[in-house]
């Protein structure tokens, strides 16, 4: 068929291949993700395709899941100010703490039943992701 | 898209912290989400779609455009397939492919968290075949990432071409996509166009949209016009009639007017129609019939 464009006349296309731990993160757990407009993260996890609203900085929600405390999802740098700084005793160190401390700073829309399939799907992948060691990391800090 | 306003999401404020509450996910997150669900869901049925327009185009169109829905063009050969794969994964058919526009060409579905998608089985205004199109289109893809997931879109220059037809039926937004698509194109880039334009036989919704004829059909831009220029019934009636080559089509666009849309009358009431919604609707239709007979057009 003619009309097939020549490399030199098709514009710069796209190409695909951010490496930033939100980009693995998400390629490897089937979640999608993007910053709305109040700069806050959405997430949602397609196993359990409820959005949710992560009212945390974008690097705090990376420091949790990816276990990179200076990764961002754009590999911008973290401000020295965190707001997942907690005092001594108060961290979360197990996996399900872990968890419910990440729930905890969240909003989502939908009724119980549809919370209860957020906390799996998000536990389904908070356990892949200390299968890989990147959680652990992040709990035994 | 006209939203009926049972598929309006709810909307909810946020709680305090350390409660599941709820929260209002603006449309344009949902959106941009979507189409990495809607990829993974149709990728996992082992079913090619190329996303289109919207969010997908974000490199062509002005970066403050928004969207509403997700559009995808799917593997002609598995149309119904890709439905099956979209109900199973929480989306509602609202409308059919045979329902959604006189072309045909899409089917409409919703999701309660997420929104509106249009399947298309095939893209309005190429007379090639569909399967042709979408191999070739196919052939040439590359990747958007949307929501940080890699969906597969039409090479720049289709997708220029797919809005630029697109634009032929949009009477909102149709002729500032077209300039801004087509400003900064090469002229080599442009004669590129226009040789997918004739070998893909999209002369008809080109002459509408961008005023360039390259051997239009005359009885098919009349179409086109009416449906650009949003029409009313009867005018676009009489242009349908007069493409009409056969009496056999001419029969079809007729029964076509006078059958009553069910879709499309829930969606423009916003509930389920009642008998006397269906009487009204078919005095209106039947009224535009027999205005194109008294004009003899």
């Amino acid at each position: 068929m003619t009309g097939k464009p020549t490399e030199d006349a098709v514009p710069a296309a796209p190409t695909h291949g951010s490496t930033s731990p939100g980009d693995r993160w998400a390629a490897a757990h089937h979640v999608s993700w993007t910053r709305t407009a109040t700069g806050t993260v959405a997430v949602l996890h397609f196993a359990h395709p409820v959005p949710h609203v992560l009212n945390e900085p974008a690097a705090t929600v990376w420091e949790l899941l990816a276990g990179d405390q200076d990764a961002d999802p754009d590999g911008s740098t973290r401000t020295e100010t965190s707001q997942n700084d907690e005092e001594p005793g108060t961290r979360p160190r197990t996996l399900d703490e872990l968890a419910e401390g990440f729930l905890s700073r969240t909003s989502f829309i939908g009724s119980a039943p549809e919370a209860d399939e957020l906390r799996a799907g998000l536990l389904h992948v908070l356990h892949q992701l200390e299968l890989t060691g990147v959680v652990r990391r992040t709990a035994d800090r | 898209m006209n939203t009926p306003a049972e598929h309006t999401p709810e909307p909810a404020s946020p709680g305090a912290p350390g409660t599941s509450a709820k929260a209002e996910v603006d449309l344009e997150t949902r959106i941009r989400l979507s189409h990495g669900l809607v990829d993974h869901t149709l990728q996992q049925a082992g079913i090619r779609a190329l996303h289109v327009k919207g969010y997908a185009a974000a490199t062509i169109f002005p970066p403050e455009r928004s969207s509403s829905d997700v559009d995808v063009v799917v593997d002609p050969t598995r149309t119904d397939a890709a439905l099956d794969a979209l109900q199973n994964a929480g989306w509602e058919l609202v409308t059919g492919y045979d329902e959604g526009s006189i072309f045909r060409h899409a089917a409409t579905l919703w999701h309660a968290h997420l929104g509106y998608v249009d399947v298309h089985r095939h893209l309005p205004g190429f007379r090639a075949r569909p399967a042709e199109v979408f191999e070739a289109l196919w052939d040439r893809r590359t990747v958007v990432d949307v929501a940080h997931w890699p969906c597969p879109v039409a090479a720049p220059l289709d997708h220029v071409l797919i809005i630029v037809l697109h634009a032929a039926r949009n009477p909102s937004r149709g002729k500032q996509d077209v300039d801004h698509v087509l400003s900064g194109l090469t002229g080599a880039q442009r004669a590129t166009l226009q040789r997918s334009v004739r070998d893909w036989g999209a002369e008809d919704p080109w002459l509408v949209a961008t005023g360039e004829d390259l051997g239009a059909d005359p009885s098919q831009v009349r179409v086109w016009q009416a449906v650009h220029d949003d029409a009313d019934r009867a005018t676009l009636l009489s242009a349908r009639l007069h493409a009409a080559r056969t009496p056999a089509r001419k029969l079809r666009v007729l029964a076509a007017a006078v059958v009553v849309n069910r879709a499309h009358l829930h969606m423009a009431l916003g509930r389920a129609p009642r008998r006397r919604d269906y009487l009204r609707e078919y005095r209106r239709r039947i009224a535009a019939v027999a205005t194109h007979v008294r004009e003899g057009s």
